[in-house]
């Protein structure tokens, strides 16, 4: 093998490694989809076998508490959904993102309010609202973005 | 104002109206929805740097077991996260790698917490055993870092359909 085709044939390894490097950020909208389904569905399907314990920690309406739960493992799937192709996956992310808002905000009102900061003490033994807050502003970037698809 | 409902339901039950407003919506991505994690990230790092300064910078040093000088780097790695992601959502020259640069950061400090502190609980719920919670947090604000440095903060469109 001439060292020219050597050459060449580096180069063109190298042109399809950019060219992945290049096409990642048309991938990174997976990460926080991920992230955020993962907490939502944890803490949906967490919720059910104790639901009777959340609703009596929470407003004491068990279908209020039924209806959280719900709620929050259909943001999960929404999000995840929303990823892929297909006609509605644009209104899947849009409604994933639109459901976690008022889910966190009962949630900062119940628990959070009106501590910031996450770490725990004595009188906010859940921390304080910037995780929820957190939620809150990728539940809006999805709710505003959508699935962009060229 | 009075809402005609005639009229809404007139405008609602025209043929194709839901596949219009689904392509409305479709096409409809405004360029500033990146600015509810920017204000997040900010808020979020900007505050517990600037609250390790406040408690003194040693004292966390001590209750991480850092050296003095990681711990350092640390708090004024957090606040320039904090302030690189806001000034990147700028119309200005070099937003871009500001946004990058301030979601490596994010990144590499939040994977430095979940070893430290969190790893292996995910929950956010505090125990006894882990009594700053677990995980999930951290993994959230390290997926926005990473989503930052991936795309500079721009929306990019997603694979075709």
């Amino acid at each position: 093998m001439s060292p020219e085709t050597r050459s060449v044939m580096h180069s063109e390894r190298e042109e399809a490694v950019m060219q992945t490097v290049q096409g990642l950020p048309v991938h990174a909208h997976w990460l926080p989809r991920v992230a955020v389904a993962a907490v939502f569905i944890f803490h949906g399907f967490q919720k059910f076998p104790y639901i009777d314990a959340y609703a009596a920690a929470t407003w004491d309406i068990v279908p209020l508490a039924y209806l959280v739960a719900y709620m929050e493992v259909a943001a999960g799937l929404l999000l995840l959904l929303g990823g892929m192709r297909g006609q509605y996956a644009d209104i899947a992310t849009r409604l994933g993102g639109l459901l976690i808002i008022p889910v966190m905000i009962g949630a900062i009102a119940k628990a959070h309010w009106p501590r910031f900061s996450f770490v725990p003490t004595e009188a906010f033994p859940i921390g304080g609202m910037e995780f929820q807050l957190t939620l809150i502003a990728v539940g809006l970037f999805f709710f505003l973005r959508g699935s962009p698809r060229p | 104002m009075r809402i005609r409902w005639t009229m809404v339901a007139q405008t609602a039950s025209r043929p194709g109206f839901a596949t219009r407003t689904l392509h409305f919506l479709r096409e409809s991505t405004p360029a500033y929805a990146d600015w509810p994690l920017r204000i997040m990230i900010a808020a979020v790092f900007l505050f517990h740097g600037i609250s390790k300064l406040d408690d003194g910078v040693a004292g966390f040093a001590d209750a991480m077991g850092l050296s003095i000088g990681l711990a350092w780097l640390v708090t004024l790695g957090e606040i320039a996260a904090g302030a690189l992601v806001l000034v990147g959502g700028l119309v200005i020259p070099g937003a871009k790698t500001m946004s990058r640069f301030a979601g490596a950061l994010v990144a590499i400090i939040m994977v430095g917490a979940i070893v430290k502190v969190h790893w292996p609980r995910w929950a956010f719920d505090p125990t006894d055993d882990f009594p700053m919670g677990g995980m999930e947090f951290q993994v959230v604000l390290a997926a926005i870092g990473l989503w930052f440095f991936a795309t500079g903060g721009r929306l990019v469109k997603e694979v075709p359909r």
